[in-house]
């Protein structure tokens, strides 16, 4: 329970507090004349008091709350501090350890303990507090919540108009009509006469004003208590509205009804909320146990795959009927795997609210006008992917206002509106998710990142780059564009930082611009970090897994296909391009593989951002679903694979990772290569006599590590 | 995704009750000792409800509040102050220092989940 776990730090704690509240009296004693010692002696007793309240200990509630109406009298000066007053608190103080001793032992201490020094300090309060209303006594929570009755539904019309300087206080108007509709069915009008034309408009204040119609059960005072922030900061009308007749008499009666009835009432009320809430539609799940849900489901997966390998093998009347039974299996175990992440899954609109908040600080920092459009906010993702994309949205967010967007000044010289528009969208699309935070500002001032990046060294001053290739200087480590350091977008983390955040969840990030016109930042994700859909892959002895979502077909090649460019490098021609051949064999060095392209299968892959790369395997074994086991946290990364994964009978396969791989090798120019070579050569060479010289025993022992990482970690 | 909260108290007692309950709601919670320590942790860290205590060693909490909507990416963020007393002089000094609202103590677990929906919104 709650209680015991911080009843002993709460005794600890009281503990000190004595020893420090002894110590400033003594000193206090001794003739010092600090005000801070007096305040401090409060503190103690006050926080005392506190923790006092929330254990219900009220012998030691009622005692403080005298001690500290003393102190804080002498606090602030009404009493003066004399050598009686201060023998008078150590005494009381002594009272308070004994107290506290009988509290910690749960024992009920003599109600008479320290009586005389209770009346004294009672004195002496009053002495104080002459002429001064007594403090008040200390408000029991939810006494308000009883001292009402539901009575039936009722209408109610409210006003709502804010004073323009709410916003200040950090109240926001969206959320008190959200804890509205807590309450019931709400009609809202917004009045929005008062709000100035676009570009006067100071983002800081509110001018917009509400009309609502609340249909609810709850009393007038739990309607009041949401706007108990905002009351002198607002013109606030509450009003039942026109009854029909045939309900006065009843609700008459109803309020008529005998105090003495109400606790029983009350009683009855609270077991209907009980009853209602259980029956209710949504519970609240610790997340530590949907992750060990999540995690006993990938087993269980891992598991039924094994099971139905070695099914597959029976043979005879009773193998089919097994077989048709582990199918069953199987699928049901999909549709569980399914359930069990849509458990995890939240509506992206958790992320993109917070948005509203952070264009509010950065626009009205920089003194810019922002209209922010959301889509497919019901959009749902996995918990975890949705926590780590906070911090490189709202990054990417403020980055669109400081960077992107122009001040109002400079939009209305190009005739834009004087406002910037944002949008941020999340769709799902071929089992990831798709998010964009676009723009309408200046666009990439590819000019001045080509400059910064040769400046920075990133770049030589000749290089001819794409387009593209200049957009993706953003993502550099240690490289800004911004003239100055700004409050919002500020330095140290740049868009390097969201990249590698992204990156580090499966991720990729790309950016389009438009000089003028503007920016879009995509982000893709996977829905999940959990599972995979992928397609195995053998090489050698050896098996390996690609995303589908990265493959695009595998192709039987013909060496006609396939021209050679240097060494150790082949391309293939692909769909009417030519597409660099990866032989796995050689990136993990496996030494029994296909090495003849001929015999073997190439696959082709393409990343997000649309590069390809043709992976030479010797053959393709079929797709499954595979549960991502993190190679970092079992064992460490591997170059060329992005995690790992225990496939049906029990061995491991590196996951490879697409991207990674293509930038294994530095691009080339393929198309002038290849005419170059062609002229010179005019001949195809068979690849094979390029393996890797790494070698292969260190790479078997590695994966023979793996293996047994794996394992030990499962157990 | 849980909001961020932070809660302000020189109490260990109240801190760790208020994180606890914070932390079942399911809410990611930082905890500061005082407001000079609060103000630290909030120079290097995103929040979006701030909980503070009034009576705190080094920085109070109305100097708390003040030096918060001083700070420029945390001029609207809501502050919620825990006061004992129904002490309206109190909630009046922190209203004007720029307090959102107040929590009063000892508070009631649903009473404190309920305040931050209605000014953090989740």
């Amino acid at each position: 329970m709650m209680e015991d776990r911080f009843k002993q730090t709460y005794f600890e704690e009281c503990e000190d507090r004595l020893l420090e509240a002894e110590e400033a009296l003594n000193s206090l004693q001794s003739g010092s004349e600090d005000p801070e010692l007096i305040d401090m002696v409060f503190r103690a007793v006050h926080s005392i008091k506190g923790g006092a309240a929330a254990f219900a200990l009220e012998q030691i509630v009622d005692f403080t709350h005298h001690f500290e109406t003393s102190l804080d009298y002498m606090r602030d000066g009404r009493l003066d501090v004399t050598r009686e007053r201060i023998d008078l608190f150590l005494r009381a103080k002594d009272i308070l350890d004994t107290l506290i001793a009988d509290a910690k032992e749960s024992e009920k201490s003599d109600p008479g303990l320290g009586r005389g020094i209770l009346e004294a300090l009672a004195a002496l309060a009053a002495t104080g507090g002459e002429g001064n209303d007594a403090p008040a006594a200390d408000k029991t929570p939810g006494q308000e919540d009883l001292l009402s009755s539901p009575e039936g539904e009722r209408t109610w019309s409210l006003v709502f108009r804010p004073h323009q300087d709410m916003l200040k206080t950090g109240n926001e108007p969206l959320f008190i009509i959200r804890a509205l509709k807590t309450l019931g069915a709400l009609q809202l009008t917004a009045e929005t006469d008062e709000i100035p034309p676009f570009d006067e408009l100071p983002p800081s204040q509110c001018r917009m004003s509400w009309r609502m119609v609340l249909k609810t059960m709850a009393p007038e005072e739990e309607i009041r208590e949401i706007f108990e922030f905002v009351e002198d900061m607002c013109e606030l009308k509450i009003a039942l509205q026109d009854v029909p007749p045939g309900d006065m008499p009843e609700r008459r009666r109803s309020q008529a009804v005998d105090k003495q009835d109400r606790p029983n009432r009350r009683k009855e009320d609270r077991e209907l909320k009980d009853a209602m809430s259980t029956g209710s539609s949504s519970i609240r799940v610790e997340l530590g146990r949907i992750d060990n849900m999540v995690n006993l489901v990938g087993e269980m997966v891992i598991a039924q795959s094994m099971l139905q390998e070695k099914v597959r093998r029976l043979t005879g009347e009773g193998g089919a009927e097994v077989i048709k039974s582990t199918e069953q299996l199987s699928r049901h175990m999909h549709d569980l795997q399914d359930s069990v992440m849509a458990v995890r899954a939240q509506k992206i609109k958790s992320v993109f609210t917070r948005m509203p908040r952070i264009i509010r600080e950065a626009s009205d920092m920089l003194g810019k006008d922002i209209r922010l459009t959301t889509f497919g906010e019901d959009t749902e993702v996995d918990k975890t992917v949705l926590e780590n994309l906070v911090d490189p949205l709202t990054h990417m967010v403020r980055n669109a206002i400081d960077h992107g967007i122009e001040t109002p000044e400079d939009r209305e010289k190009i005739g834009k509106p004087l406002y910037g528009m944002l949008q941020l969208s999340a769709r799902h699309k071929s089992g990831r998710i798709i998010i964009e935070v676009e723009d309408d500002g200046k666009g990439i001032d590819r000019e001045a990142v080509m400059k910064k990046a040769v400046e920075q060294d990133l770049e030589k001053p000749d290089a001819n780059l794409s387009d593209n290739e200049i957009n993706n200087m953003l993502f550099r480590p240690g490289f800004s564009t911004s003239k100055e350091v700004t409050e919002v977008s500020g330095r140290g983390v740049g868009m390097d930082v969201v990249k590698r955040n992204i990156t580090n969840m499966g991720g990729r990030i790309s950016v389009q611009s438009t000089p003028g016109k503007g920016s879009r930042f995509s982000l893709s994700l996977p829905l999940t970090l959990a599972v995979m859909d992928g397609m195995v892959v053998a090489v050698g002895s050896q098996r390996f897994v690609l995303p589908t979502i990265n493959t695009i077909e595998s192709i039987q090649p013909s060496l006609d296909d396939i021209s050679t460019i240097s060494a150790n490098c082949n391309v293939i021609k692909a769909r009417g391009e030519y597409v660099r051949i990866m032989p796995l064999f050689d990136v993990f060095g496996v030494t029994d593989a296909i090495t003849n392209p001929e015999e073997g299968l190439v696959v082709l892959a393409e990343s997000d951002e649309g590069d390809r790369l043709a992976i030479m395997v010797d053959e393709v074994l079929g797709q499954q679903q595979v549960v991502i086991k993190s190679l970092e946290t079992n064992y460490e990364s591997v170059p060329g694979a992005s995690a790992a994964t225990i496939l049906g009978d029990g061995e491991v396969a590196l996951i490879i990772d697409v991207p990674g791989m293509i930038a294994m090798e530095p691009n080339i120019d393929l198309k002038t290569l290849v005419a170059q070579n062609r002229a010179k050569a005019g001949a195809v060479e068979i690849p094979g006599s390029g393996i890797s010289e790494e070698n292969p025993a260190r790479q078997n022992a590695r994966e023979d590590e793996l293996v047994s990482q794996a394992e030990k970690n499962d157990g | 995704m849980p909001l961020k909260i932070i809660t302000v108290d020189d109490s260990k007692t109240m801190r760790d009750m208020v994180s606890f309950t914070l932390k079942e709601a399911g809410y990611d919670v930082l905890t500061a000792e005082d407001g000079k320590d609060a103000v630290r942790v909030l120079e290097v860290n995103r929040v979006d409800v701030v909980i503070t205590d009034l009576n705190m060693p080094n920085m109070n909490g109305i100097e708390l509040i003040r030096a918060i909507r001083a700070m420029p990416t945390l001029k609207t963020v809501p502050v919620l102050m825990l006061t004992t007393e129904a002490d309206e002089a109190k909630k009046t000094a922190g209203k004007e220092a720029g307090a959102t609202g107040w929590i009063v103590k000892p508070f009631n677990p649903e009473k404190l989940i309920s305040v931050i929906q209605r000014v953090a919104g989740g």
